[in-house]
């Protein structure tokens, strides 16, 4: 046998050399590069019909031996493969163009990863680049805009943006994503992760993609993989500084003079109202005379109080702002700032056959544009691996972070409160100043150190009398200090060939402190002598894995096979402390206080465990199948009740790859299809089925109270999806996805609303509820997306891209007893064939041109309008109208409610562009929204007025002012639908009654991100010992555009716009060298 | 490597199916305790009894001021009442009543809320104290606070969202939601005479079980006999069942005599003799600036008093005799300069007050007529509460006497014993007669009372107006606060059925 082989091969060689000897031999030479002119390592070369080949070293050359007339293929993971054809020349350069033909892209999935090709669910996935890119402290804000399907709102300064995928599928609470990280479920902060670390972030959008996180992914799932060690070793050094400032303008607010007149008005009309018996001008003398002692108290003007109004309310015009309080009167100036943005990352990574590891170090700064709302992060990452043999493979990663941060209450929760700096500053009425002045004669008070000192409003206002944003802001501190620890080790044992065994285990913990300190001088602390608070949180979350995998392919036939076990446990201990009477000012330590008036501390847990199964098959890489299967139990539901089964099945067709496939301008066309459910527990509480009592303390002695009622039925809520998409190229310069989705949550978790004489079961608002499994609601819609390179040469290539998606969101089923009359919740109702945020509010009529009051439509169904319901109350005649033979009321108590329209956004999505030229790339975001509607809380409170002083938009100038020439009692236009109503302190509460009026239309555009950045060619970076070089400059939030100036269309998923933080625009410059 | 095959299929089979221990998924908090344990014994009941006595003084739905029985005593009794004034311009259409018939305004919601949290608690222990574990006579005082607590919370809500009894059609009226078991379905409103028939029953069954387990309290915030009492006392009065409010203001006090002029000069923030309930309060049990102190005691830090003192109104203080203790409470502009307008202390009359008054805070804002009543204990307003003492059973007792025959000579002896045994104003004598009576009983009980979350409720009953006099009318109220509501204004001063409650219950339209 030995000798036949020998001979063989003999015979093989001989037939190589001869023909070898036959062609024009030669060696050639030269690089690949990327358009830029980047060198690309690592790229294959390939006789074409032969196996004749090599690949580019790290600088990009190749040297190989071939022949005139050779096909040379070059192929690169990422790039469109080149063929070159071998003539005369001895030295060539071969640029290969970016592969927008993403099928060969491999991508992160549910327990582990797969080619694009092959997935047959919805996923999306941003990758390090585009992150890169960007000014933002939490990674994934960088989803914005990147794909169709995605929602994202904006939080306050250092907390993770609110993301949303395809729709509401909870009415209860959250409808966030589940966050997995490195292939286990992450419940810590994103922003705890330094997005420079990030390799790639996809999104499972549908149910076939997501199964395998069954019990918490009907949200969808966002995965994020750390960058790890592989490839050639390098080091990166990248630095950005940038700076911020506001990226939404304030609402338009009325100064000083139109301020008094219309204050005047508003008083003289409430002194009508109130007292019919006073002629008009009686009214008005005495508003003029009394408006300042009995509602305004200041007097910033140089005319006494009685002397500055003429008899018709207007100012006098000798009536003049003492100089002293000209400019003053802005309460924005000691708050915001142009803030300041740094960052600094080193990372390197080194790797061999054996294993590689990545390591990097991190530092943010940031200074938001809000004084005393800054965010710091440290943080540092080793992720290693090493193969210790053909079936041992073994890997730790391991992450620190330390983040400091100082805060402020500036959230749509604390939007009444007054430290919020937005609720306050917007809403000081405009006379009122910062400092303190001379009464007299305008001029600034001083100290004894010459200083000005704040005006605390005890002797000057009537508004926030004893607070004062700048003050307080000033001398009180807020700060919370994060560590966080995460470990996970792995590893995968490879055994009978086909099996791989991989163990994981994830262990995160967190310690956070909150410290507040409020001083004894003005505000919240002022009447304890003082005060300070802790919060102190310690976390802990752990996840324990066991997965086997099963490869094999027969010919054609290639199949995967997972099972897996996964538990997961996540508790906190919350502990709470609060001292008074302080000894030195400004010392926040517990030490410094004297009396404890709070102490104690708890305990949360929650746990989760499951059984996964998964199969794929594929039949020649051309059809693609998948079912998966888990079961999950989770702690929030009872032990009858605990387990729930979910499933999915998908397919996919690549349609281009069959033989009778032959339309030469689509490069790639491929059609999939799924269906699955997943469960969710998310909409309710760690301890949702228990009937629970709160423990509180009275008279030193426990005191217990009713908080919860027992939902020992409650099951998993369910999310079904059905899915189909087709998506390809043409052309070779468009790509192209069409996707339609059905995603129905059944047996949603909500807790529904009782009635109140049930009795409230919170002790922070009036409402009794118990959660219940009830209906179904759909989200459906369409998401298209697009990009096409418009020009790609030499010099310049653009791209344009925009996505859409096009969704209804619908109550599909509610229970038996609410199909009638729905289930009201605050301004929205919930009823079938309606979206979960549809508006269900009073019906602003217009103002009656005669009285300038609001009218609203009156419920002739519940009260006896004119013989309409001969059982019922008649509507008391002071809010009774009737005009041209129509009914209306004055006070909401008797409208009537209709829908209103939703929140919901008829279409939103984004759109992108990118123009490259030589080195330079030049790049843009911006995303939309249209349709949807917002009830603006901060517009509809700076259209009221009561007594209490306090700022007014700009519109309250068109209030209605007296009855119009020539209208009578039965004029035809004798109620504007567009009208305001007068102002009239002691009536706003009924002309400004919550109702439809205050809708506003949600729809934005946002320039989201606009970047240039600069590539320094190959040859000046290695002339300066660097591998590569790059600088950008970026701004985020460049504009927002809404119609109504002052929203922030973007707070809120459920249509709603409160005093909060807005976005913050961020300009950025930043370099990234390469070592 | 046969042996290691096998070894990985065992591992890797361990591994799958090594499940999590069978209490791997049983978790509850620690920082609420389940229905379960808290009805498993007596003992654990009676600190429901206590929950209710903390709901009391418990800051309700996030909101500035919603502090339990005090939010009831300021907004509800105090603030629109007659006698009360308080500089608060912006508050006017609290202070006038213009949101009686706002069904969705928080102040219309807020007694609702507050009460039938209490109902529901009070409901859960009548339904479940009996499969307790504990001796008869601990189930049956428990029982008895329980439905003690119930009938308070009824009694305070057919003030608030019945009609006076004389609107009522003799009780024909609709009023609440009569809860008697812990359910959460919907339920017709019942009348104002259903309502005031449950409440005597509860009463009457209370004072029964009381008596069976011979139970006598140790702390003046716990409810007992003489509490029950005196809750059928408040409720009879307001029926108009003269007979029944006499019997019991008369038992009701029996244990606690009437306050020394001592006492009632150390700032109603300590139970006293006389007190027949009250809520507890501690500084480490403080409820911050949302306390009812921290809105009324003069001594108080707190923005809400230091710039807007609780003042009486002139009208009343001139009415209060000069060798009355109480007039000393008040302050006194004679002689001193003051702004006429607004009636804020110049530098001599604010002098005055501190003087008199040292514990006033270093920036509080003086203003005649300024009550220093009542005080707080610890900053910003801690205090004890006082619910019910005996001057008021006194006043009820006078009251339905008058109504029952108006020659009665026991009014006198009643008036007398409140004012000169006491020693409140040694001098006085009751003079006047017929319709002149009511009116002195009307006026002690508005002296007596004042500040305590009286005075809205005692002229609903009687169906008198508000008649608030404005500076240029010779009174101390400025101009938005100087109004007249009459009785049969405003919805007859009947708060509405809140839309929380209607929206969610389909028996009520």
């Amino acid at each position: 046998m030995n000798v036949k082989l020998s001979k063989f091969l003999t015979f093989l060689m001989l037939l190589m050399i001869s023909s070898y000897a036959f062609a024009q031999e030669k060696r050639i030479n030269g690089t690949v590069t990327d358009p830029s002119g980047s060198p690309l390592l690592g790229a294959t070369l390939l006789v074409k019909g032969t196996t004749n080949g090599t690949s580019t070293d790290f600088d990009g050359n190749f040297n190989i031996k071939v022949n005139v007339g050779d096909n040379l293929e070059v192929t690169y993971i990422g790039f469109e493969t080149k063929t070159v054809t071998v003539d005369s020349r001895d030295t060539y350069t071969i640029v290969l163009d970016p592969s927008s033909n993403v099928m060969d892209e491999v991508l992160i999935v549910a327990y582990g990863t797969a080619s694009k090709e092959s997935i047959t669910g919805s996923i999306t996935s941003v990758s390090s680049e585009s992150i890169a890119k960007r000014a933002i402290s939490s990674a994934t804000g960088a989803l914005e805009g990147s794909a169709a399907g995605i929602q994202v709102n904006n939080t306050s300064p250092g907390s993770d943006p609110e993301i949303q995928i395809r729709g509401f599928t909870s009415i209860n609470g959250s409808n966030a994503p589940l966050y997995v990280v490195d292939g286990v479920p992450y419940s810590g902060n994103i922003s705890d992760i330094s997005p420079s670390d990030i390799e790639s972030i996809s999104v499972l959008k549908d149910a076939s993609a997501s199964t395998l996180y069954g019990n918490r992914a009907s949200n969808g799932v966002i995965m994020i993989q750390t960058k790890v060690g592989k490839g050639e070793g390098g080091m990166n050094v990248s630095i950005k500084q940038g700076f911020f400032n506001r990226g939404i303008s304030e609402y338009d607010r009325i100064g000083p003079d139109e301020f008094m007149e219309t204050m005047w008005q508003g008083y003289r009309n409430s002194l009508l109202s109130d007292d019919p018996s006073l002629s008009m001008e009686e009214a008005n003398v005495y508003a003029s005379n009394n408006l300042v002692q009995d509602y305004l108290k200041l007097n910033i003007y140089n005319q006494a109080d009685g002397d500055l109004f003429t008899e018709d309310g207007k100012l006098r015009s000798d009536a003049q702002i003492l100089d002293g309080y000209r400019g003053d009167l802005d309460w924005y100036d000691g708050i915001e700032r142009t803030g300041y943005r740094q960052e600094y990352n080193v990372s390197a990574r080194n790797s061999n056959d054996k294993g590689g590891v990545f390591y990097s170090v991190g530092y943010l700064n940031e200074e938001h544009y809000v004084i005393k709302s800054d965010f710091d992060r440290f943080n540092a990452r080793l992720n290693a691996d090493y193969k210790a043999n053909e079936w041992l493979g073994y890997g730790l990663n391991l992450t620190g972070t330390h983040q400091k941060a100082t805060t402020l209450s500036g959230t749509p929760s604390s939007s009444n409160s007054f430290v919020n700096p937005f609720m306050y500053a917007r809403n000081i009425a405009p006379i009122y100043p910062v400092y303190l002045h001379d009464p007299q004669t305008g001029d600034y008070l001083l100290d004894e150190n010459g200083n000005r000192m704040y005006d605390g409003g005890e002797d000057t206002r009537n508004q926030y009398v004893g607070r004062h944003t700048i003050w307080e802001n000033e001398l009180d501190s807020q700060r919370s200090f994060r560590n966080t620890l995460n470990g996970q080790v792995y590893t995968d044992i490879t055994f009978l060939k086909d099996f791989t065994l991989s163990l994981r285990g994830d262990l995160s913990v967190r310690n956070e402190e909150n410290q507040s300190y409020n001083n004894a001088i003005i505000g919240d602390g002022a009447g304890n002598g003082g005060r300070a608070k802790r919060t102190i949180y310690r976390y802990k979350t752990y996840t324990g894995q066991q997965l086997l995998n099963w490869n094999r392919s027969f010919g054609n036939h290639n199949l995967e096979v997972l099972a897996g076990h996964e538990s997961y446990s996540d508790n906190y201990n919350y502990l709470y402390g609060y001292k008074t009477n302080e000894t030195f000012p400004g010392k926040e330590d517990f030490i410094n206080f004297t009396e404890i008036t709070n102490l104690y501390d708890y305990g949360h847990s929650y746990t989760t465990e499951g059984y996964l199964s998964r199969a794929k098959y594929n039949f020649d890489h051309k059809y693609y199948a998948e079912a998966s299967f888990r079961r999950d139990g989770s702690s929030k539901f009872s032990k009858k009740k605990r387990w729930g089964n979910f499933w999915s099945v998908g397919g996919s067709w690549i349609v281009s790859k069959e033989d009778f496939f032959n339309l030469d301008f689509v490069d790639n066309l491929k059609f999939r299809a799924s269906y699955g459910e997943v469960g969710s527990d998310q909409g309710i509480g760690r301890y949702a089925y228990h009937a629970l009592y709160d423990i509180r303390q009275n008279a030193n002695l426990a005191a217990l109270f009713k908080s919860q009622n027992a939902a020992e039925d409650l099951i998993w809520e369910t999310s079904a999806s059905i899915g189909a998409a087709l998506e390809g190229r043409i052309f070779n310069r468009m790509n192209f996805n069409i996707e339609y989705f059905d995603k129905r949550s059944q047996n949603l978790l909500f807790d529904i609303n009782l009635p109140l004489s049930a009795g409230s079961t919170s002790t922070s608002s009036a409402v009794s509820t118990i959660t219940q499994n009830i209906g179904t609601i759909s989200n459906s819609g369409l998401e298209l997306s697009f990009d096409i390179d418009l020009i790609r040469n030499q010099d310049w290539y653009w791209n344009v891209g925009a996505n859409a998606t096009i969704m209804k969101n619908k109550i599909v089923r509610l229970p038996e007893e609410n199909r009638e009359n729905g289930i009201i919740s605050g301004n929205f109702k919930r009823a079938e064939g309606r979206s979960i945020y549809d508006f269900y509010m009073y019906q602003f009529a217009g103002v009656d041109q005669m009285t300038g009051e609001a009218l609203y439509e009156v419920d002739a169904e519940k009260y006896n309008v004119n013989g309409s319901n001969p059982d019922g109350e008649t509507v008391p005649d002071e809010f009774f109208r009737e005009i041209n033979g129509e009914y209306y009321t004055t006070n909401t108590t008797y409208g009537r409610r209709d829908w209103s329209g939703s929140a919901i956004p008829d279409v939103y999505g984004s759109f992108s562009t990118e123009v490259g030229w030589k080195n330079f790339t030049l790049s843009g975001i911006f995303t939309y929204s249209v349709g949807g509607k917002v009830y603006d809380y901060s517009y509809a409170s700076l259209m009221s007025m009561s007594g209490n002083p306090s700022a007014l938009h700009k519109d309250v100038l068109n209030s209605w002012n007296g009855i119009p020439d020539g209208m009578t009692e039965t004029s035809a236009d004798r109620i504007d639908a567009n009208g305001t109503p007068e102002v009239n302190f002691s009536r706003s509460t009924y002309n400004n009654a919550t109702s439809n009026r205050f809708l506003q239309d949600g729809s934005y555009l946002v320039v989201k991100n606009i970047t240039l950045s600069y590539n320094l060619p190959q040859d000046i970076a290695e002339r300066m010992k660097l591998s590569s070089m790059n600088f950008n400059i970026g701004v985020e939030n460049l504009a927002t555009f809404t119609k109504l100036t002052g929203m922030n269309p973007q707070q809120s998923f459920a249509g709603s716009s409160q005093n909060a933080f807005v976005t913050p625009r961020t300009f950025t410059l930043g370099v990234n060298v390469g070592l | 490597m046969r042996i290691n095959i096998l070894k990985y299929i065992t591992l890797s089979g361990a591994l799958l199916l090594s499940a999590c221990s069978s209490d791997f998924l049983e978790t509850a908090p620690s920082d609420e305790t389940g229905a379960e344990t808290v009805f498993e014994s007596t003992a654990n009941a009676k600190l429901v009894i206590n929950g209710m006595a903390k709901i009391m003084t418990t800051q309700q739905m996030g909101s500035q001021g919603f502090n339990g029985e005090g939010t009831i005593k300021m907004y509800y009794g105090n603030y629109p009442g007659n006698h009360f004034n308080v500089g608060l311009t912006g508050w006017a259409n609290v202070i006038n009543g213009n949101y009686y018939d706002n069904t969705t305004s928080i102040y219309n919601y807020y007694p609702w809320h507050y009460y039938y949290k209490l109902i529901a608690n009070a409901n859960e222990v009548i339904h479940n104290i009996e499969g307790a574990e504990g001796p008869q006579n601990e189930k049956d005082y428990i029982k008895a606070q329980a439905l003690s607590y119930r009938a308070y919370s009824y009694t305070m809500l057919a003030q608030l969202y019945g009609n006076r009894w004389e609107d009522s059609n003799n009780g024909a009226t609709k009023a609440l939601v009569l809860r008697l078991e812990p359910t959460s379905d919907s339920m017709p409103l019942s009348t104002l005479g259903e309502v005031y028939d449950q409440i005597y029953e509860d009463l009457d069954l209370a004072l029964f079980l009381y008596d069976r387990a011979e139970y006598t309290r140790t702390e003046n915030y716990e409810v007992d006999a003489k509490v029950a009492e005196a809750i059928y006392a408040r409720a009879a009065i307001n029926k108009q069942d003269y007979p029944t409010a006499i019997t019991y203001a008369s038992q009701a006090r029996s244990e606690h005599p009437l306050m020394s002029v001592e006492d009632y000069k150390a700032g109603f923030a300590n139970p006293t003799n006389e007190w027949i309930w009250s809520s507890y309060g501690a500084l480490d049990e403080t409820l911050y600036f949302y306390s009812y102190f921290a809105y009324i005691a003069y001594n108080s830090t707190a923005s809400a008093v230091r710039t807007y003192p609780k003042r009486m109104s002139k009208e009343l203080y001139d009415q209060v005799p000069e060798t009355d203790i109480r007039r000393d409470l008040f302050l006194d502009p004679e002689g001193f300069d003051y702004n006429e307008n607004t009636g804020e202390a110049g530098d001599d009359l604010d002098a005055h007050a501190r003087d008199r008054f040292p514990a006033l805070a270093g920036n509080a804002k003086v203003y005649t007529h300024m009550q220093f009543k009542i005080s707080a204990n610890d900053m910003p307003g801690v205090g004890n509460l006082n619910h019910f003492r005996s001057s008021e059973m006194v006043l009820i007792e006078a009251e339905a006497r008058y109504f029952e025959n108006p020659a009665d000579t026991r009014i006198g002896d009643l008036l007398e014993e409140l004012i000169v045994s006491t020693g409140r104003d040694p001098n006085y004598t009751l003079t006047a007669s017929g319709s002149d009576l009511l009116e002195e009983i009307k006026k002690y009980r508005a002296i007596e009372l004042w500040g305590e979350g009286f005075d809205w409720f005692d002229h609903k009953r009687w169906g008198d107006p508000i008649d608030r006099k404005g500076v240029d009318e010779g009174g101390n109220f400025l101009r938005p606060m100087a109004v007249r509501i009459e009785p049969q204004e405003k919805n007859k001063w009947t708060w509405r059925t809140p839309q929380r409650e209607t929206d969610n219950n389909d028996l009520i339209d």
